[in-house]
């Protein structure tokens, strides 16, 4: 699906933004078709002695103070509405789009000298600018709108340029300039068609803010001409009349509310359609659902272990078609107390979900449902959510991969790990300071004491990793969760907050849940190994079974497909294909179209976890295959 | 060797330090590549490697003319790069290639993939319309993908096939060069392998030359043949990739070996003692980089004091590269030996020789 079709669909989806369209439309109509449909002249009275009438079966919205009929100037006055709009709009986008495009792109001097003109016009009031522009052009409609055009172009000037600013950092745009491309076709190939959302946004609401500059212009009498209908130069010839009636007033101040209101709402639909996400995720309400059918496969709870999860299921709406597709299927998962297990698998498999399942915080729109999860003898599944969020807050901490990403740039780091603390445990300001600094000398960060009052950006990617595993740590969590901690981290540093990990969880009798692609990283810090792939779990055991015997020929692939420091020997070692798409996955084994040893009978159904020498596999042909772990 | 393609000699890159807090504050220079010199020979692989920040992707830009080099010189046969004005000349485009590391950023999201691999063939050949989509299918066909991929959007490809539409753009105009910055990194392991198999078959159909920047050594021993080892602005070591993963000559890239997490359980134990023993200092490089002293000193398990007033000079290793460290021409004296040979005094000894890779 193109991002033209999608953006239709959202914005079809948006019943205000659609009510918001129908209404232009057909003002667009009523513009073309005026002199059809008006029952009487524009500008002539029909008889003089028609003045301030009431609304009748002749003049529907009754007549003015000259006895004009109001209903036809209305429908005139949707011209000159749309007219004036379209004036200034066309204007601002003119000079607008290529003036922000050449600063935006070349900067230098000529950009700092047009945005301290382009600030000038700004700080005042449009409307202001526009009638000191006015001053010197003249009045008249046309003349009226070049004006406002040119401070909305000063407007758009501004836009565009921030936009282009932003997209010519782009990698694409490096790599059409690397192929050659000439400044004019990267700025106008590359860079504009992925700012034009923003514009086409910024464009439908300055139209609306035209039509509204243009009756205000109008009613100054700087705008149309007494001969011209427009719905501002109307309520000007109200205002002659007022002491007699109000009504007159009305009928051109609702069109201008409505056909205001219609272009703002359509705008915004516009921009929501845009958007890369339609909705954000409802963190914190994704709870695990109780499965609705509790079989007799599945197995009890291993009460030995810290972490016992039974039958996870998670399940997301298709993109486009919005049919419910299984992400992860049946994982049972069990952590054993002070133990580090470790789910591994490709991007795609369901790993992260998984393990934010856990933790009750599945993105909207997606749904986890389960058996049974116990964290140390506790039933998650159905529990309130204030509990489960005090649990969660309490039991359970997490490291994600990128450290920047779960501090916040505006506060001091020391204060951010003070929150739990105070939030969960209750301490005083001073007391959960003291906390912090303890923490801070636990994980290793050097002079804790001054380096509690910096900010994130005062530390470099492993010492901000190290602050958020104080933050995780700070509540003394039985399980912690760390989903590819150190991929965004240079080698070096890896390998330290590896350590780190490892030897936090050794002195605390803390269970660790490692979420990572390198079986390296694995290696070096696990004890037990979950091997996913497509949604299901297809290998357990130990992890030097695991390693030196694997029971899957998936995990084989993964195995020999990772790059040692050795000398080489011919091609390296691959897994044909990719992870397909959820909505791809047959009913048999989801790995048999690239598994090398696939027969016959690995597409007739669905394959069970079965146990195998050193822990459980999900292979039709478990026991058959002798299959290759890593060679030492 | 005979003349190498690409030639980059004393190669110095400063950016300007921004304007502080208040106007008239003006914030150090940040010297992202100092000194740097080094060569690729004619459809060769060479490997930069080093952490974020070590100046080796702004390197790679130096090549691909995206900015201007303080000092030094970069030549790729016939041209000299840094005598190039403002605008670059189309041929050295032609001649010059590059695939990023991020396969979402790199292709233009709101063009097909039969416009992204036509633009350069477009700017560099003239062809239009039929010509221009036939040769973009044959590139396509080239990297693994079907010419029915031709009118879908960069969305709608996986990672690696992302990556295979990129480097279907850099061969459009049959470069003498590609700068591969990171290309396999975002990848998952296994198209990972995928994609540097793909890489080395174009080579030999292709004969283009490869500036492979990566952080992984593991993976650059296996895509290259030579290494450049950089740390923090400076070129540290350069030799043949086996001999600079086996015998190692300069600490740092001792420690880089040590870091690789191996999937054998047994080696892994092994290898991360070794690397606590030779951790000194908790965290990666930060700050500027020294003009004066060797950037690597406050990390060095065998650090002394020459390392913090002068930056060394190039001594040739025994296995057929070069080493800047103070090690080989003072205190020690090891004159480009490996470091498994030294034996004199370090900060830090504990278990080096218990922490050799696996036994065969």
């Amino acid at each position: 699906m193109s991002t033209r079709q999608r953006v239709q669909s959202r914005l079809l989806q948006n019943k205000l933004a659609v009510a918001g369209a129908v209404y232009l439309v057909v003002i667009v109509l009523i513009a073309v078709f005026a002199p059809l449909l008006a029952p009487h002249d524009e500008v002539l009275a029909t008889r003089f002695q028609d003045i301030l009438f009431e609304p009748s079966g002749e003049y529907w919205l009754g007549t003015d103070h000259v006895g004009r009929d109001i209903a036809s100037r209305l429908m005139f006055g949707t011209r000159y509405a749309l007219l004036a709009g379209a004036q200034a709009v066309a204007v601002a986008l003119i000079i607008g789009i290529p003036l922000g495009l050449t600063i935006g792109y070349f900067r230098g001097w000529v950009d700092r000298i047009v945005m301290r003109l382009v600030e000038a016009v700004v700080a005042v009031p449009a409307i202001v600018m526009a009638m000191a522009i006015i001053a010197g052009l003249g009045t008249g409609l046309t003349k009226a709108m070049l004006a406002v055009g040119l401070v909305y172009s000063m407007i758009i000037t501004r836009l565009t340029r921030a936009e282009v600013f932003g997209a010519r950092k782009e990698l694409y745009v490096d790599g059409a300039i690397a192929a050659g491309a000439p400044s004019r076709r990267v700025m106008f190939r590359h860079v504009l068609p992925n700012v034009a959302p923003v514009l086409i946004v910024q464009t439908t609401l300055l139209f609306a803010s035209a039509v509204l500059a243009e009756a205000g212009l109008s009613f100054l009498g700087i705008g149309a001409s007494s001969n011209q209908a427009s719905w501002g130069r109307m309520l000007r010839d109200a205002q002659t009349s007022i002491d007699r009636t109000i009504w007159p007033a009305i009928p051109p101040g609702v069109m201008v509310f409505l056909t205001v209101l219609a272009f703002n709402v359509f705008g915004d639909g516009v921009r929501d359609a845009f958007a890369r996400q339609a909705r954000g995720g409802r963190v914190g309400v994704g709870d695990v659902q109780p499965a609705e059918t509790a079989g007799p496969a599945v197995r009890l709870p291993n009460p030995d272990a810290l972490v016992s999860v039974r039958d996870l299921s998670v399940v997301f709406p298709r993109p486009g078609t919005g049919d419910d597709v299984q992400v992860v299927s049946g994982v049972d998962l069990d952590i054993g107390r002070g133990e580090v297990l470790a789910l591994v698998g490709e991007s795609g498999s369901g790993k992260s979900i998984t393990a934010l399942s856990l933790m009750g915080l599945v993105p909207d729109p997606g749904l986890a449902s389960a058996a049974s999860i116990t964290l140390d003898e506790q039933e998650l599944v159905g529990m309130p959510f204030d509990q489960l969020r005090r649990i969660r807050g309490t039991q359970m901490g997490v490291i994600f991969q990128e450290p920047f990403a779960s501090l916040n740039p505006a506060n001091t780091v020391g204060r951010q790990v003070a929150e739990s603390l105070r939030y969960h445990l209750g301490l005083s300001k001073a007391e959960a300071r003291l906390r912090v600094i303890e923490l801070f000398g636990e994980v290793g960060i050097p002079d804790p004491a001054s380096r509690v009052d910096a900010y994130p950006h005062q530390f470099s990617g492993g010492m901000a990793q190290r602050v958020v595993i104080a933050m995780a740590l700070a509540c003394e969590p039985k399980l912690l969760i760390a989903d590819e901690p150190t991929t965004a981290l240079d080698v070096t540093v890896q390998g330290q907050v590896l350590d780190l990990i490892g030897d936090l969880a050794r002195e605390r009798d803390m269970s660790v849940l490692l979420i990572t692609h390198d079986l390296g990283v694995v290696a070096d810090l696990a004890d037990d190994v979950a091997v996913m792939y497509a949604g299901e779990i297809v290998e357990t055991g130990r992890l030097a079974d695991v390693f030196t015997d694997p029971q899957h020929p998936y995990t084989e692939g993964l195995i020999s497909a990772i790059p040692r420091n050795e000398a080489r020997s011919g091609e390296l070692a691959t897994i044909p294909g990719v992870v397909p798409s959820p909505w791809e996955w047959p009913d048999h084994c989801h790995f048999a179209d690239r598994c090398a040893y696939a027969v016959d009978a690995c597409r007739q159904g669905p394959v069970e976890l079965a146990a195998s020498r050193s822990g459980s596999s999900r292979c039709v042909r478990l026991g058959e295959l002798e299959l290759a772990g890593v060679r030492s | 060797m005979s003349e190498p393609l690409l030639d980059i000699d004393g190669l110095t890159i400063v950016f300007p330090g921004g304007r502080g807090q208040l106007p008239w504050q003006r914030l150090p220079d940040v010297r992202a590549v100092q000194n740097a010199s080094l060569t690729v020979g004619v459809g060769e692989t060479v490997g930069l490697v080093g952490e974020s920040g070590s100046g080796k992707t702004t390197l790679g830009r130096a090549v691909l003319r995206f900015l201007t080099p303080a000092d030094g010189t970069i030549r790729l046969g016939e041209f000299d790069v840094t005598a190039f004005g403002r605008t670059v000349p189309p041929a050295y485009r032609n001649a010059v290639q590059v695939v990023f590391q991020d396969p979402v950023g790199s292709l233009n999201p709101s063009m097909v993939v039969v416009d992204i691999i036509g633009e350069p063939l477009t700017l560099h050949e003239g062809l239009k319309g039929e010509p221009r989509r036939a040769r973009a299918a044959e590139l396509l066909e080239q990297v693994g993908l079907r010419a029915e991929h031709l009118d879908r959007y960069p969305h709608e490809f996986s990672g690696g096939q992302r990556q295979r539409i990129a480097i279907a753009r850099a061969l459009a105009t049959s470069p003498e060069l590609i700068v591969l910055d990171e290309p396999v990194s975002a990848l998952d392991v296994s198209t990972q392998s995928q994609v540097i198999n793909l890489l080395e078959q174009l080579q030999r159909d292709t004969g283009a030359a490869y500036l492979f920047i990566a952080h992984d050594l593991a993976v650059v021993r296996h895509a290259c043949e030579r290494i450049v080892v950089m740390y923090h602005s400076r070129i540290v070591e350069t030799g043949p990739a086996d001999a600079i993963c086996e015998q190692p000559t300069h600490p740092y890239t001792e420690l880089l070996l040590a870091s690789i997490p191996d999937p054998d359980p047994n080696v892994q134990r092994r290898k991360s003692e070794h690397r606590r023993a030779l951790t000194r200092g908790a965290t990666g490089a930060t700050g500027g980089a020294p003009t004066n002293s060797c950037p690597f000193a406050d990390r060095c398990p065998h650090v002394m004091d020459i390392c913090r007033h002068s930056f060394p000079d190039q001594v040739a290793t025994t296995t057929g590269g070069a080493v800047a460290c103070h090690l080989h021409t003072s205190g020690p004296q090891l004159g480009g030996r490996p470091l498994d040979e030294f034996s004199g005094p370090a900060l830090v000894t504990a278990s080096r020789h218990s922490a050799e890779e696996a036994p065969q």
